[in-house]
């Protein structure tokens, strides 16, 4: 393996580290309730974050392409959006206990991408700076996304220790209901116009290279559903209201869906290998 | 060195014999000056709020617990001796001890309560401004202080509510995170629901409405809390868009059924609502709750929740107790640091005046030595000293730094006759 694509393992690792050690302060923090302790986490989510940025620059100009050509770039771009996500929700709303909940997957993702790399596919097609463009979009709109389902998840959570009138260990240590649905609303929104954006880059593209043969392919059905799904999300929100339980179920649902579109197409669509 | 705590609080005493002890305001500071004038007391605060009257004293060897009876006796006159059996002292470890737990409000009437740390810090600033405290006494409260912070930033002592009025201010709060811009329907205005009103203002909460069945009533409360009054007929309008409700009324049935919640939640396009019912018999039916972004508490659920809170704030108190235990030995370790250095230097003041003095004595016998001899002898003589004084200084610095040793130093003052 070449110097760079070595150093850039050995930087993803650091992150991986980085981001574990944070995990466990931030669980300790949120079971303990300090809340001044969660700095040292939040400084090693930061400095996490910025030794995988540069591990992936590094492995992209070694491979002279964007780092998302194989299974475990693809891992560890997710684990970098994500932590993106994160670190951008913590600043506006400043909740410790959404860590606890993204990192775990931050986590496994960082791991998958750093056991190694298989070999580049073969294909030249996702070169193209289009192709990265959106796959980058979906990555990030699928992050914030996936910040919504974690917002649901606590949502449901919080709502039934309210709903109990028992107060046990979440409800002290969750977020209030209000800024829950908050969250889960401001990432929908930014994770619907990028996952948006990702589509139309991707459309144009593959009218331009194939005609409209691909249009039948599943996984491609896949992430249109996707998308209708949380297109339905955002709309029922703004006219009927949907909040709460139900918009909370709703993102669970819709994430599970961009879950699977995600695993399916982390491989290459099955068309570009026909 | 030694601190003293002498006084009586809740804990031993019935708010009868409290109060003839209290010294309110300045006269605090008139007590702490006359005891520290009139006996052998270098330092001297009273703490005297209405849970607790307290004397932290600092002297040299004494004991002054006699001496502040008798001065008390003197300027009030009146105290049986019943009401001295009332009084606990804690010396040293333990009087550092009490005073981080009561500063922290582990000693409190109800633990983790905010104000005790504030009328502790009044009755600071006031013995400071008349001087009766300045040294040791000084740096001990001082730091009572930065280990009350300390408790409250690492423990959940004082964040969760234990009145019935402020656990509806924290639910709200679970609810809708932020409680400016809320808006607030009382129906009902009896006290219940003005305390509680009370409450969600202090809280962040501006907009009030008040319905009432005597419409002056409404109105007078409305006035108090910059709220509008409003009739009975304009009830299903105004669920529409305020956030809580509290409802108190002598009502002998629902006044809000489930159906009607169901289209209220409707129209208001499933925006949470939060309704507080402390009314018996009930006005709000319980079955609502199960409605979505609808939350139905009665008296009941609130004191559920208050009972919750307070089995959470003892466990957060087991923490706090951790926390004092570990701020007491460091507060030990460095008041024996500070009895380091001047306790080496009077070892070797006192080594030194040794060595003169036999020096001194031989004088005569020493006469015939030449310059070279006598250097030697003075080299002589110094090493010796230094040899003796080497095992009782490193011992000192030792103990210094290890709690368990805390008499030690004492030990060696002792031993080499230091305080003589």
């Amino acid at each position: 393996m070449p110097v760079m694509e070595a150093q850039s393992v050995v930087l993803l690792r650091a992150a991986l580290a980085l981001y574990s050690f944070g995990l466990v302060h931030a669980l300790y923090s949120v079971i303990k309730q300090r809340h001044k302790i969660f700095l040292p986490a939040l400084y090693a989510f930061g400095a996490g974050v910025a030794a995988h940025f540069v591990s992936m620059v590094m492995l992209g100009t070694a491979q002279a392409r964007c780092p998302v050509q194989t299974l475990q770039q693809m891992s560890s771009m997710t684990a970098f959006s994500i932590t993106v996500v994160f670190l951008a929700a913590y600043w506006r709303f400043k909740y410790e206990s959404l860590a606890v909940f993204v990192f775990p997957i931050v986590f496994v993702l960082t791991l998958v991408g750093s056991l190694g790399d298989s070999p580049l596919a073969v294909d030249r097609s996702l070169n193209r700076w289009w192709l990265s463009v959106h796959v980058v979009l979906f990555l990030f709109g699928y992050a914030a996304l996936f910040l919504t389902f974690v917002a649901g998840v606590m949502y449901i959570i919080q709502e039934r220790e309210l709903k109990s009138k028992r107060p046990r260990a979440f409800y002290y240590r969750l977020p209030p209901l209000g800024k829950l649905d908050e969250i889960g609303y401001q990432a929908l929104a930014v994770g619907f116009v990028l996952v948006t954006l990702g589509l139309i880059a991707a459309s144009v593209w593959a009218f331009a290279e194939w005609g409209a043969n691909w249009i039948v392919d599943p996984t491609i059905a896949l992430a249109f559903l996707t998308w209708a799904i949380y297109l339905a999300m955002v709309f029922s929100r703004l006219t009927i209201g949907w909040r709460g339980r139900k918009g909370a179920y709703f993102s669970i649902a819709g994430f599970g869906c961009a879950a699977l579109t995600w695993v399916i197409n982390s491989g290459m669509h099955s068309f570009m290998n026909r | 060195m030694s601190v003293l705590v002498f006084g009586l609080s809740h804990k031993t005493a019935p708010i009868e014999v409290r109060e003839r002890f209290a010294f309110p305001g300045e006269q605090a500071c008139v007590v702490a000056q006359d005891l520290t004038r009139q006996s052998a007391l270098n330092e001297a605060m009273v703490l005297s709020t209405c849970n607790r009257v307290e004397f932290l004293v600092h002297g040299e060897q004494c004991d002054p617990r006699d001496e502040i009876l008798a001065y008390l006796r003197e300027a009030l006159a009146t105290t049986p001796a019943q009401a001295e059996e009332s009084f606990y002292s804690y010396a040293d470890r333990g009087a550092i001890r009490h005073l981080f737990r009561v500063a922290s409000s582990l000693d409190s009437m109800v633990v983790g309560e905010p104000q005790i740390l504030g009328q502790v810090k009044d009755a600071y600033q006031r013995a400071k401004d008349t001087g009766t405290i300045f040294g040791p006494l000084d740096q001990l409260v001082s730091s009572a202080f930065r280990v009350a912070r300390r408790v409250r930033n690492e423990t959940g002592i004082g964040e969760t509510a234990i009145s019935i009025s402020y656990v509806a201010v924290e639910l709200a709060k679970k609810i809708f995170g932020e409680m400016e811009g809320l808006s607030v329907l009382l129906i009902g205005a009896g006290e219940m629901a003005e305390n509680a009103a009370l409450h969600l203002q202090s809280g962040g909460v501006s907009k009030f409405y008040v319905m009432n069945r005597t419409h002056e009533r409404a109105a007078s409360l409305a006035d108090r809390f910059n709220g509008s009054a409003v009739k009975f007929d304009r009830l299903l309008e105004l669920l529409q868009h305020v956030d809580i409700v509290i409802a108190s009324t002598g009502a002998p049935r629902y006044i809000l059924s489930k159906e009607t919640a169901r289209g209220v939640i409707a129209s208001r396009k499933n925006k949470p609502i939060f309704l507080v019912d402390i009314a018996v018999p009930r006005d709000i039916d319980p079955e609502i709750n199960a409605l979505d972004n609808m939350f139905v508490y009665d008296i009941d659920d609130l004191e559920q929740v208050a009972e919750a809170n307070l089995k959470h704030r003892r466990h957060e108190a087991e923490i706090a107790e951790r926390i004092i235990d570990d701020e007491v030995e460091k507060m030990l370790g460095r008041f024996r640091a500070q009895e380091v250095s001047p306790t080496i230097v009077s070892l070797n003041r006192r080594l030194e005046a040794i060595r003169q003095g036999e020096l001194e004595r031989f004088r005569n016998k020493l006469s015939g030595l030449t310059h070279e001899q006598e250097e030697a002898v003075e080299a002589l003589t110094r090493g010796m000293m230094n040899k003796v004084a080497h095992h009782p200084i490193v011992e000192m610095k030792r103990s210094a730094a290890d709690p368990k040793e805390s008499d030690s130093i004492d030990r060696i003052r002792r031993t080499f006759g230091l305080d003589n």
